[in-house]
């Protein structure tokens, strides 16, 4: 078989790389060396790169792509390690195995990795001798880390370490990357492989190194893996080579089901899967509202009224201008409390997500979905951002990692602002029941019968357009063994990725906090001082104004409604309270009714006597626009600027083309 | 014959692979290769199947595994 199809298969790009001379622990030219991690999916690669760096490890971005690649220091090794993307092969089919094949070729973040861990999965070792001999036919010195032999084991499976590692010609180690075992005689190795780089052997031939006609494989290669079989993608010879070095390295599995298989015989059964699936779908949405929203909102305190509170004395005892007390503990630290409220739920994500995957539950999640998100145009190990998108946005998005293609993470995020979060549900509680009374609970029911409407809507034309490139290919998934997630792998993956979050996403939430503050302090009307500005006399308050007429055609042209659609740009939360202080008379406190009563009387004279149906459209706006500041940061860091710019002007298009809609259509009913 | 005629249990010779070439040559890559003996081991919801590929295990939906051609396996 030939592969037609555009992949990278970098061939030969160290072939002509000095054998020797690298200091210990040092790349060329002095610098620490560059160790790759490269493996498939879920071949225990990650567990290996957390137990090697611990806490000192970064998530970053491959150069011109939104594909995460995670870097640290293996300091018993003396080295910088790259956990590079799962990859089943370097004939790259999708931009994450796209950016494990350019790391390999050496065009990737530091050049060509001075060596390769290749991560052989003992369970899946026919794939893994695959991408193996892709690695060799690249040219990069590797080494061999043997992981899952537990697994192999209760599958009737033994690989012979030791003939592995002669049949391949590099220093092979079995690994235990959950318990740490063999991660000693893998730092020697790698520190040896540094000095003197091995390259594997990719010639058919006995363990012993002779071939079966009694040459030794370097003289008499059965299969020669030539350069040019590679480029032109004739895996045949490779296929070849892997069957004869399974053959030689490891025992026939047994007849019998394995644990996994017995599990999968309840939970892939259509009527014992479904229930478990939306069981757990239904315990993590708990976890991102009930569980994480107290311990946000004590967070939220901490930072502000606390530790506000402190520095708030401080400044007054140091009779510091108004305006630079406001900025510090309206500005500045609402936008730290904002980020340290959203790490605790960053935490609780992570680690969910984090569990269902380690233990071998995510991707059978994902097979028993995939039909139905199939028909939404997307993957089926999207229905968990998806379902958590309910609960949160900021959450759905951060739990995308789980989706292998960045091109499905990329449509997936784009849809998300679109599943009604809680903090949407506030501000529908309380409209429909000032505008609806009785009927309250249906709209509100509407609200996320949109909401789903938006989400298939807006999928398939995305689908149709920017994404039909994705296609609808079949589905063929590796499943993982069920394992027993590790408390401490989750742990430093956890806070690794809650670092990123709050270093990346964090920084942008409190400059435009920062902004924000500045336009609701600089006073243009009154003779306020700076900092001490009602929100009608502020630039805010101005721009508010401005923006105003062009509601006017969804019913709701008032600066009141204006400015507190704008503060729900930085969090839904603050809607409600932006209207009481809008429409009240004086008091900012929304648990004082009087502002519904403002707010109505405003809203029936901005739509001609239909207040109603203007709070409906309001409502609707409020579904389908940007839904807060955190996510807008980390859609950026997710899809970088261009895709979030687009996702943000289009969201408030379609806000307002539908608010408009709704008002135009409900208004003369 | 292909992989959604097959009972659970059986084992199976892979004779062809009617899709398109670039995920015939994933499903390769996987271990779906023509001449690989596998076996059915769950039915799930909607004609998917999970095979075994030695120790490994592969979930296919309804049409990937209506693209497996296969012969028993005496």
């Amino acid at each position: 078989m030939r592969g037609s199809r555009s992949g990278v298969l970098p061939v030969g790009r160290h072939q002509n790389a000095p054998t020797g001379g690298a200091a210990l622990g040092a790349g060329p030219a002095g610098r620490t060396a560059v160790v790759a991690l490269v493996g498939n999916p879920n071949s225990g690669k990650s567990t290996l790169f957390n137990s090697m760096t611990g806490a000192r490890q970064a998530v970053v971005n491959a150069p011109g792509t939104t594909v995460e690649v995670a870097s640290g220091t293996w300091k018993a090794a003396g080295v910088r390690l790259l956990d590079l993307p799962g990859a089943y092969s370097l004939l790259a089919r999708s931009p994450d195995e796209e950016v494990t094949a350019r790391t390999v070729a050496g065009e990737g973040l530091d050049g060509p990795p001075d060596l390769v861990v290749m991560v052989l999965d003992a369970s899946a070792l026919s794939r893994s001798l695959y991408l193996a001999g892709q690695v060799g036919l690249s040219g990069a010195a590797t080494v061999v880390a043997v992981t899952m032999t537990d697994v192999a084991r209760s599958r009737g499976v033994t690989v012979d370490a030791a003939a592995l590692a002669q049949r391949l010609g590099v220093p092979t180690v079995v690994v235990d990357p959950r318990t740490g075992a063999g991660t000693d005689r893998l730092v020697t190795v790698v520190r040896d492989a540094l000095t003197t780089p091995p390259h594997l052997r990719l010639t058919a031939g006995t363990p012993d190194g002779t071939s079966p006609h009694g040459q030794t494989a370097d003289q008499a290669p059965v299969h020669p893996l030539t350069q040019a079989d590679a480029r032109f993608g004739d895996v045949e010879a490779l296929f070849a080579w892997v069957a004869e070095v399974q053959a030689q390295v490891a025992s026939a599995p047994a007849a019998r089901p394995s644990r996994s298989d017995r599990v999968d015989a309840w939970l892939l059964r259509p009527w014992v899967g479904a229930p478990v699936f939306l069981a757990v779908l239904w315990a993590v949405f708990q976890l991102v509202t009930v569980v994480a929203v107290p311990v946000m909102d004590a967070m939220g305190w901490l930072v502000t009224d606390w530790f506000g509170g402190w520095v708030v004395r401080g400044l007054e005892a140091l009779s510091a201008p108004v305006w630079l007390t406001g900025f510090v503990a309206d500005g500045l630290l609402v936008g730290v409390a904002t980020v340290a409220s959203f790490a605790p739920l960053m935490v609780v994500v992570f680690f969910a997500v984090g569990l269902l995957e380690d233990s071998g539950y995510l991707a059978r999640a994902s097979f028993v979905a995939d039909r139905a998100m199939r028909r939404l145009g997307l993957d089926g190990r999207a229905v968990l951002p998806i379902v958590v998108g309910f609960g949160c946005n900021l959450s759905a998005l951060v739990s995308l990692r789980t989706l292998p293609s960045v091109r499905q993470r990329m449509l997936t995020a784009l849809l998300l602002p679109f599943t009604s979060c809680t903090a949407r549900l506030a501000v529908y509680l309380m409209l429909a029941t000032v505008f609806f009374g009785d009927h309250a609970g249906t709209v509100v029911l509407a609200m996320y019968l949109l909401s789903a409407l938006l989400v298939v809507g807006i999928g398939l034309l995305l689908r149709r357009t920017g994404f039909r490139d994705l296609g609808h290919e079949p589905l063929v998934l590796a499943l993982p063994a069920y394992q027993r997630p590790r408390l401490r792998g989750l742990v430093t993956s956890t806070v690794t990725r809650t670092s990123a979050f709050v270093t990346t996403a964090g920084k942008v939430i409190v400059a435009t906090l920062a902004v924000v503050w500045l336009l609701m302090a600089v006073p243009v009307t009154g003779g306020h001082p700076v900092g001490d500005v009602p929100t009608s006399d502020s630039l805010y308050g101005r721009a508010a104004d401005a923006v105003a007429p062009v509601l006017a055609p969804a019913g709701f042209g008032d600066s009141g409604a204006v400015s507190a659609l704008g503060t729900g740009i930085v969090a839904k939360e603050v809607v409600v309270g932006s209207l009481a202080q809008a429409y009240g008379s004086g008091g900012s406190d929304s648990a004082d009714d009087s502002w519904t009563e403002g707010m109505r009387t405003t809203f029936e004279r901005t739509s001609g006597g239909h207040g109603a149906v203007a709070a409906l459209a309001f409502l609707v706006f409020v579904l389908a626009y940007t839904p807060c500041l955190a996510t807008v940061a980390e859609l950026k860091r997710q899809v970088g600027w261009r895709w979030t710019a687009g996702s943000v002007a289009g969201s408030l298009l379609l806000a307002w083309t539908l608010a408009v809609l709704v008002f135009q259509v409900g208004s003369r009913l | 014959m292909n992989l959604v005629n097959v009972p659970s249990g059986h084992d199976v010779r892979i004779v062809g692979l009617d899709t398109e070439p670039g995920l015939a040559l994933r499903m390769s890559e996987l271990g779906l290769r023509v001449g690989a003996v596998v076996r059915v081991v769950h039915h799930a919801r909607g004609g998917g199947r999970v095979v075994a590929v030695g120790t490994d295990r592969i979930a296919l939906d309804l049409a990937a595994c209506r693209g497996v051609r296969l012969v028993p396996v005496q």
